[in-house]
């Protein structure tokens, strides 16, 4: 056998990274937090029937944005994946998909928590709740499912296959306050009517749009980088694995 | 809920704070161990212009 070459890493650069972009989405982010916080909290008025707990509202819709947005991305990025078989597509739909259940359990709690108040109970099975729960079953079952296959590759392509397939819930959940009887409210931003709020509700809302997209953003990047690192750790353990033999 | 707005918008700021400072912490250290990557794979396959 072989004697393995002792392997050391000599970095010629700094220690610390350097400063990217990334430092300043982050920064731009963290304020952006805080004065939205302040907006919702203190700026904007109160609600003149549901009173403060309408503002659980400028959390919810947001939260349930990205999560769209999150599941668009897993279906866009399993296409490629599928067409290219280049495994960093599968790394981007995986980080996306965590965020996607990551802010779809924040759309249902903060929906749970609004509903008690203003219906009087926590959580009806109609339309929209049940395609929301499903929802987030199918995306819990895209990060699952890859544990199941045999070999990493068919992994990363069973789970192209449940991203691509699994988006057909994303449409049919946000027609279902359309589409059939719910106790939820009509959509109110993309094609709804948004009228019902006043300039001050609006411009929350839109700030707090905006702010939970950018960290979105911020977070996906540092997961992709995150699952990178651990791919490519698993690739020199198998370099040193046949260095070794 | 009138009463404990003082507290919730708090407790909101000081989560906010917590989650955001994990989550920059979390991001340095994976810029770390990108470069750590980075120099195990060039100090066993050399690139010319390390020398």
């Amino acid at each position: 056998m072989n004697e393995a070459k002792p392997i050391k890493a000599e970095s010629t650069r700094s220690i610390v990274p350097r400063l990217t972009w990334l430092d300043g989405l982050f920064w731009v982010t963290a304020i952006a937090i805080f004065v939205d916080l302040y907006l919702i909290f203190l700026w904007v008025p109160k609600e003149a029937i549901q009173g403060n707990v309408q503002r659980i509202f400028y959390f919810h819709l947001p939260a349930a944005w990205i999560a769209y947005l999150a599941f668009f991305l897993v279906f866009l990025f399993g296409i490629f994946h599928l067409k290219t078989r280049n495994p960093k597509w599968d790394h981007y739909a995986y980080s996306a998909a965590e965020l996607g259940v990551v802010f779809t359990s924040v759309t249902i709690v903060t929906g749970i928590i609004w509903a008690k108040p203003i219906f009087g109970v926590w959580w009806v099975w109609d339309a929209r709740l049940t395609t929301t729960a499903l929802l987030w079953l199918v995306y819990v079952g895209y990060l699952m499912v890859g544990a199941y296959a045999v070999s990493g590759d068919k992994a990363s392509r069973l789970r192209s296959a449940v991203g691509i397939l699994g988006f057909a819930v994303v449409p049919i959940n946000y027609l279902s306050v359309s589409l059939w009887d719910t106790v939820h409210i009509e959509p109110i931003v993309i094609g709804g009517d948004d009228t019902f709020l006043s300039a001050d509700m609006r411009l929350t809302l839109y700030f707090s749009l905006a702010t939970f997209t950018a960290l979105f953003v911020f977070l996906l990047v540092v997961r992709i980088m995150l699952r990178e690192s651990e791919a490519a750790v698993e690739e020199l353990d198998q370099e040193r694995e046949t260095a070794l033999s | 809920m009138e009463d404990n707005f003082g507290y919730l918008l708090a407790g909101f700021s000081i989560g906010w704070a917590l989650f955001m400072g994990l989550a920059y912490w979390t991001y340095r250290k994976v810029m770390r161990v990108r470069q750590d990557i980075d120099d195990l794979k060039r100090a066993r396959n050399p690139r010319p212009e390390d020398g």
